[in-house]
Order: C-alpha cells, then sequence, then structure tokens
C-alpha cells in the first residue's frame, strides 16, 4: 500500500511543482515507484519542470472523463528513471473539469500500484485545491520565509485541518542562511514558532534551480545544486522520519560555529 | 501588561533598528491571529461596549485605562482584557437595563456575589477564551480579583444553571476549609 502525498501552498510562486519534480526523482532514485501528478488544470507547469513535455498524449481530465482505457496510457514515464511517471494536467480545460470525488477514487487506484504518488496542487484555495487534496493521505506545504507566504500557508494549515488532513509537514524553500544572520529574514525558528508544524526540510535560494526548469532537468541531478542536495535529503527524511532535517543546527556553541564554518553547509 | 501592546513598543524599536526580521516575525503574528480569529475592528468595538456595560454593573471601571485585545496563549488565541477597578458596587447596578433591575436579562452564570470592601485599588485580569461569559470570584491574599473566563458554547450549557455553580463554590470553599485547618493541624504538631 502506497502513500499518497499533496505538495501545496497557498501562495503561488514557492516552489511547489519544482518540490514535486525534483522529490519525486528523489524517491524514484532511491528504488520506489513514484507517480506525480500535476493538478493544476488549466495552467500545466510540472511537465515542463520535468522535461516532459512533448511527450504527453493523454492527461488526468482524459482519464477521469474515460477518454482512455486505463490510467496507465495516460502514465509519461521519465527520461532518467525507469519507476517515475508523470500524469499531466490538462492545459485546455479549467479547475472545474473535475471533482474531489473523482480524485479521491483516481488516488485510491494509485495506492495500490505505487509506493509514492505526489500531486502538485495548484495556487489558491478554491477547486483547484479542493480537488487536490481530496485523496492525500499526507500533506506538504511548500512556503518561503517571507511574509505573504507564511500568511497563506497559515490558511491552507486551517483548510486542511478542516479537511481532516493532520498533521502536514513544511519545506521552507528560497531560504537565504546569509539575510537571516543578518536579520533581514525569517529563520527557521521563526517559520516553526508562527506555524507550530514539523519542518520537513529546508531548502537555500538556488540559481540552479532556474538553469534546471530552462534544461528540463530537476536540480536533484546536478550534483553542484545545494538546492538539490536538500531535496535529497528531504527525500531520505520522506522514507525515513528519523533522518534529520538539517545538516547543522542554527543554534550552537563556539565549537559547532567554527565547525559550521570550516564544513560545506548545505543551507 | 498585555502582550500584543507590549509588542507596538517593541515594533517601534525595531523600525528605528532598521532590523526587518523581527518586524516580519511581529507583523505575522499579530496578523495571523486576526486572520485565525476573524474578528473585524467593528465587531471588535462592540465586544468592548458589550463588555463595559456588564462588568459596569457590579465593578466601577476605569474606561479611559481598559484594554482588550486578542493574545496567542499556547497554541489557542485568547481576548485578553485588562480592567482596572475603581470601585465594587455593593449592590449590582443595572442602567443598561431599560426597568433597571436585576434578573430579566442576567444570565446566572454572569452574576457574581457582592464582595467585600477591597482596600487598595485592584486590577482585573481577565482571560477571555472564547464566546460566552462565567465569572468567578476568587480572593488573593491582599486583593480582589474577578476572573472573567470566557468559555465554549458546549461547556456553557453543562454549566448553566446557578444551583450548579452555588454548590460548586460551596465545595471549593469546603476544600479551602479542609486546606486551612490541614494547615492549623500542621502549625500545632510543629509546637
Amino acid at each position: 500500500m502506497g502513500k499518497v502525498y499533496v505538495v501545496t501552498s497557498g501562495k503561488g510562486g514557492v516552489g511547489k511543482t519544482t518540490a514535486t519534480a525534483n522529490i519525486g526523482a528523489g524517491l524514484a532514485q532511491k528504488g520506489k515507484k513514484v507517480c506525480v501528478i500535476d493538478a493544476d488544470i488549466g495552467l500545466r507547469n510540472l511537465d515542463l519542470i520535468m522535461g516532459l513535455e512533448n511527450r504527453i498524449v493523454y492527461n488526468v481530465v482524459d482519464v477521469l472523463e474515460g477518454k482512455c482505457r486505463n490510467y496507465r496510457q495516460a502514465l509519461v514515464k521519465d527520461k532518467r528513471s525507469n519507476n517515475l511517471f508523470l500524469l499531466a494536467a490538462d492545459q485546455t480545460r479549467e479547475k472545474d473539469a473535475i471533482k474531489p470525488d473523482q480524485m479521491k477514487r483516481l488516488c485510491s487506484t494509485l495506492r495500490e500500484d505505487f509506493d509514492y504518488t505526489l500531486i502538485d496542487c495548484p495556487a489558491g484555495i478554491e477547486q483547484g485545491f479542493k480537488n487536490a487534496i481530496a485523496g492525500c493521505d499526507e500533506a506538504i506545504i511548500v512556503t518561503n520565509p517571507e511574509v505573504s507566504a507564511i500568511r497563506d500557508a497559515d490558511r491552507i494549515i486551517g483548510l486542511l485541518e478542516a479537511e481532516e488532513k493532520f498533521n502536514p509537514r513544511i519545506v521552507l524553500n528560497r531560504y537565504k542562511k546569509d539575510m537571516v544572520k543578518r536579520n533581514q529574514m525569517l529563520s527557521i525558528k521563526d517559520v516553526q514558532d508562527i506555524l507550530g508544524l514539523e519542518i520537513l526540510g529546508i531548502v537555500p535560494e538556488d540559481e540552479r534551480i532556474l538553469k534546471a526548469s530552462n534544461k528540463g532537468e530537476p536540480a536533484i541531478f546536478d550534483r553542484n545544486s545545494r538546492a538539490g542536495l536538500a531535496y535529497k535529503r528531504i527525500v531520505s527524511r520522506i522514507v525515513d522520519p528519523t533522518y534529520p532535517a538539517l545538516n547543522i543546527s542554527e543554534e550552537g556553541g563556539i565549537f559547532r560555529r567554527l565547525k559550521n564554518f570550516l564544513s560545506k553547509d548545505e543551507v | 501588561m498585555l502582550e500584543f501592546l507590549t509588542k507596538f513598543e517593541f515594533l517601534n524599536k525595531i523600525f528605528k533598528r532598521g532590523e526587518s526580521r523581527s518586524s516580519a516575525k511581529e507583523r505575522l503574528q499579530l496578523v495571523l491571529i486576526h486572520d485565525r480569529a476573524s474578528i473585524t475592528p467593528k465587531i471588535m468595538e462592540s465586544l468592548k461596549e458589550d463588555l463595559i456595560s456588564v462588568i459596569s454593573r457590579y465593578l466601577e471601571i476605569d474606561v479611559s485605562e481598559l484594554e482588550i485585545g486578542l493574545e496567542q496563549k499556547e497554541g489557542s488565541i485568547a481576548l485578553a482584557a485588562n480592567i482596572p477597578i475603581k470601585k465594587v458596587r455593593h449592590t449590582p447596578v443595572f442602567l443598561d437595563h431599560p426597568a433597571g433591575e436585576p434578573g430579566a436579562t442576567a444570565r446566572a452564570e454572569d452574576r457574581i456575589a457582592p464582595s467585600a470592601d477591597v482596600e487598595s485599588a485592584p486590577t482585573v485580569e481577565a482571560v477571555i477564551q472564547t464566546q460566552s461569559v462565567r465569572i468567578t470570584e476568587s480572593k488573593a491574599a491582599d486583593s480582589v480579583t474577578a476572573d472573567v473566563v470566557l468559555i465554549p458554547r458546549q461547556e456553557r450549557r453543562k454549566a448553566s444553571s446557578r444551583s450548579k455553580r452555588r454548590s460548586k463554590m460551596k465545595r471549593l470553599s469546603e476544600v479551602k476549609k479542609r486546606e486551612t485547618q490541614a494547615d492549623q493541624e500542621k502549625k500545632g504538631e510543629q509546637f
């Protein structure tokens, strides 16, 4: 029996699609059978970030409307991995093209066939969001250390609780340690204090993310990408929840600080 | 005294120093309190007025020094009020009630028993947790405080009868009696 995760945020542009692509690729690298679904109907992007935009024949709406025999017809196998599959969104329709019940049924099928199913949720709190969360077991909330993102994430937490999706975890994306040190950016602890949730991982701001999306190759495959390393750590933590969230802690004595200074920091 | 008011002062200091991180955090915490509680300023004003009129029935309060606001307490949101008392009324005065008589609109759990004279001017620090009011009276060593606790609707229904409250107060005072007796016995033993 697999697990279905929804990757949501409330605010747009915080890194949901990037996170879905990278976490999906990372889980597949670990040998898991993974399906990623783009639930952003009308504004699909997961295919682009994964570099699979030219390979799409059928999409998730086709599956739910019965236009193809089986959902497997609509799956696009990833270029780099044999156990990662994409179910793309329909670019021509709108969010009301599917209903939460349909997604629930689809998710129960996928739960049987895949170890991990990741749903890339659209921004907002309307029908698209409701569809995306309907069938999920757990939620991953992607946010940035920035006031609007945190505020929206808080709203999402409330809505998830109302739908009885308890204990979501946070991926803090676009983190900049030097800005935090200069007290110009909210710290990890600030975010934890404000939102009150467990942190799944912290992904640093990284120019290589743009490079990755330019090429259609998720950053987790880029050895020089700090963000990619962070996603690798997140993947390890999903598979094994006892894996530590961070390489280094924020607070620490003089020796730890020296060690941090000398060692290669992920964050 | 109220956290959120002191936060405003703290905020000013932060803005002067030019650090934006703390102001981000403070602003977020405030805005989230309001988002989560969804109390509009208008509703807050009427709530304040209603609170003043109810409390004024039993206590003469300093309205100009009254502070009411939302604050976060251990993961839940509380309405906190700091109400300076000028005088405790020996008999409740119902200025807001047209007939000027008690009973008609007062709910059983809103009434407190008239208290003894107060030597100093105490402050009522009330932590109000949700929508309905239960006022209990507690006597500390040298002052009288009224604990105003707003309890959730479900709990209200349970504690709706005056007799239940009376018996609870009786029980509490009996417990206190027993405790003081026990203390005295202990003192006796020491000698």
